[in-house]
């Protein structure tokens, strides 16, 4: 499959580095608007066309998919330029700037009927996955109410570059880290019915460097998710979420899986098992700062040859982005509640 | 017949709070060696007793380390140093902050380091300007000053950049780092992976026989991409030094398994294993020194 690249950033250099080294997918064009960036790659990166600017890479290399790593600004733009054409399209997450947006891009991806994903890369994380292969099976028995954490210490005074950006990026810390938590657990559990949240913004200002967010499901679960890139001692991205059932309690992160147990469930004993990232390990062709990210990439490829959906499609990135825009919602409101359904509308679920 | 490297080599992560399988554990280790005397400590024990060297990356915290070292006329002199350059969660953090193009521009166009290299701030800029060789020179460059007038025997390119190339297959670049860290730094060049086969696909297209491979090999297949069987196949066609990591597949093998695996795979000459106290140093090194008697 013939595969294009729009944006050279850390991202797109991962998700290139990745297809050009994978059997099934073909590099064959890469866009960069940046001329160190893309004149440096192209001294060196045999075998791709490089272009400046994305309408021409459209109009002269016939790709049959394509992956869109620029900032979230240009996501709506681009992505509808090539699901227009028919291309199964990949975005990295978040999948546009707001709810709106994310939406004309899943309408017409709909029309197009091609593949779609956002890159919402901790569902390939291993441990990540086996909890929702053991939530699925009622490990835990009923779920009753969660905490969530995103917690990275990345910012300490006003952050330069798009990311801190309200115009480029859509928002702060909740839309750029935080929205892999609430996609996994919409994942897990489904969308919220209500939620509210406060956020805080000592050194960024304009968008939040601190997001917490109660949320509430119709069948009494609920919960909240806590996410900072202001805080000290982490220093990559640490995901955890702790899950209390009628059962037991699951706890997963990044490293590790542990559960346990009040009493004998489903033919588990009572008591603590852990299952770590070494236990739940498969290899994959190439690993760039993380299995997860090829895993992701290969469900995509594997998904846009045989025109198939994903389960990370626009529609669930469209989702999740109702529930963020529901949370900026409720914290101008000094954390009012807010219905998701008033956010996302009809035909959401 | 290629060079080797040091055979055991003591890893530098729990030294600067970084733990692959537990964040809580690499936390309390941060604290344990906040103190750098902690960490000469046991780097002085690896050394006399196990004639081991030592990895390091160039974490910010490097500087003190390495500092300690210079300053010890004896470690100075015997301990072999291995570097692991860059450190890449600084670039990342920095790169979130500041893009790529801005990092980068901000990094070479510092007058510091334009200084340090007595080249004046106009010509630190023509860097910034140049082509891509120049800055991946000076990058180089910036990343081992804090390592000057030690004995440097290998020099690694951390996985993340080492697969990233590979994964575009841009070979000059394997080339270019090869040829400027035996000129530059009258070292050994290597490439940490996580990708062995692509990487030792690429090495051997490039016909680069000598430079040293780092990369995981225990026995659970922990991080052997793609598969421990396809790795130990890979290591067997090429006469490169091969450095195995991870031995202890982030705690999750003992080290006498570990030792036992190892000592099973002929081609690899050399271990790279963490250790935060004198009793894991010596359960660690006493099984791969037995291990690898043979070679």
């Amino acid at each position: 499959m013939k595969v294009g690249l729009v944006g050279l950033g850390k991202m797109g250099m991962l998700h290139g580095a990745i297809l050009n080294a994978l059997d099934g997918a073909d590099l064959t064009a890469v866009c960069e608007a940046s001329d160190a960036l893309r004149e440096g790659f192209e001294a060196f990166v045999p075998g791709v066309r490089f272009y400046e600017d994305y309408r021409r890479m459209i109009a002269e290399v016939p790709v049959e998919a394509v992956f869109i790593t620029t900032p979230t600004e240009s996501h709506e733009e681009i992505g509808l330029a090539f699901v227009e054409r028919g291309c199964h399209v990949f975005i990295e997450k978040p999948l546009a700037l707001d709810s709106f947006s994310s939406r004309r891009l899943v309408e017409a991806a709909s029309i197009a009927s091609t593949t779609t994903m956002v890159g919402f890369m901790m569902r390939y994380v291993e441990t990540f996955q086996r909890a929702k292969v053991l939530l699925d099976a009622g490990t835990i028995g009923r779920p009753i109410s969660f905490k969530a954490t995103v917690y990275t210490s990345q910012l300490f005074e006003s952050g330069k570059g798009w990311r801190y950006s309200k115009k480029a990026s859509g928002g702060g810390v909740l839309v750029m880290q935080g929205i892999h938590a609430l996609d996994l657990l919409s994942w897990y559990f489904g969308l919220p019915e209500s939620l509210n949240a406060r956020t805080n913004a000592p050194y960024s200002g304009e968008i939040e460097d601190f997001a917490h967010v109660n949320m509430a499901w119709p069948g009494g679960l609920s919960g909240f998710l806590d996410c900072s890139w202001s805080v000290d001692n982490h220093r990559l991205m640490e995901t955890e979420i702790c899950v209390t059932g009628d059962c037991g309690t699951l706890t997963v992160s990044d490293d590790v899986l542990q559960i346990y147990l009040r009493k004998p469930h489903l033919g588990r004993p009572a008591g603590w098992t852990l299952e770590s990232k070494p236990d739940l390990y498969s290899g994959v062709p190439i690993d760039i700062g993380g299995a997860h990210y090829t895993r992701e990439v290969m469900a995509f490829v594997e998904a846009a040859t045989a025109n198939r959906p994903v389960d990370s499609d626009f529609a669930s990135g469209y989702r999740v982005q109702c529930l963020v825009d529901a949370a900026y919602t409720s914290a101008k409101s000094a954390g009012g509640p807010v219905r998701v359904a008033e956010i996302a509308g009809d035909g959401i679920a | 017949m290629p060079e080797s490297v040091q055979k055991l080599i003591l890893g530098h992560n729990q030294f600067f709070g970084i733990s692959h399988l537990s964040s809580e554990r690499a936390i309390a280790r941060e604290r344990q060696f906040s103190d750098v005397g902690n960490i000469v400590r046991l780097v002085r024990y690896a050394q006399e007793r196990w004639d081991a060297g030592l990895m390091m990356s160039t974490h910010t915290r490097a500087n003190g380390v390495a500092e300690a070292i210079r300053n010890d006329s004896r470690l100075a002199k015997d301990l072999r140093l291995h570097v692991l350059l860059p450190y890449m969660a600084k670039y990342v953090r920095l790169s979130n902050a500041r893009g790529l193009v801005g990092m980068v521009s901000d990094i070479l166009g510092q007058t510091t380091w334009a200084e340090r290299f007595g080249l004046g701030l106009k010509a630190g800029m023509g860097v910034v300007k140049g082509d891509p060789l120049a800055k991946i020179r000076a990058l180089i460059d910036i990343e081992m000053l804090p390592f000057k007038g030690l004995r440097l025997e290998t020099v690694f390119l951390h996985n993340a950049l080492t697969d990233l190339i590979a994964g575009f297959g841009m070979v000059d670049i394997l080339v270019f780092f090869c040829d400027y860290v035996r000129d530059r730094y009258q070292a050994t060049p290597g490439f940490c992976t996580l990708s062995f086969e692509i990487v030792v696909e690429k090495l051997t297209a490039s016909g680069i026989t000598d430079a040293a491979v780092m990369a995981p090999f225990n026995p659970v297949g922990y991080q052997m991409n793609p598969s421990r069987e396809r790795c130990e196949r890979a290591a067997g066609m090429v006469s490169n030094p091969i450095v195995a990591m991870s031995p202890l597949a982030a705690g999750h093998v003992s080290p006498g398994s570990a030792a036992q695996y190892l000592g099973g795979l002929q081609r690899i000459g050399s271990v790279v294993v963490g250790a935060s106290s004198e009793t894991h140093i010596d359960e660690s090194f006493g099984g791969f020194q037995t291990a690898f008697e043979d070679r």
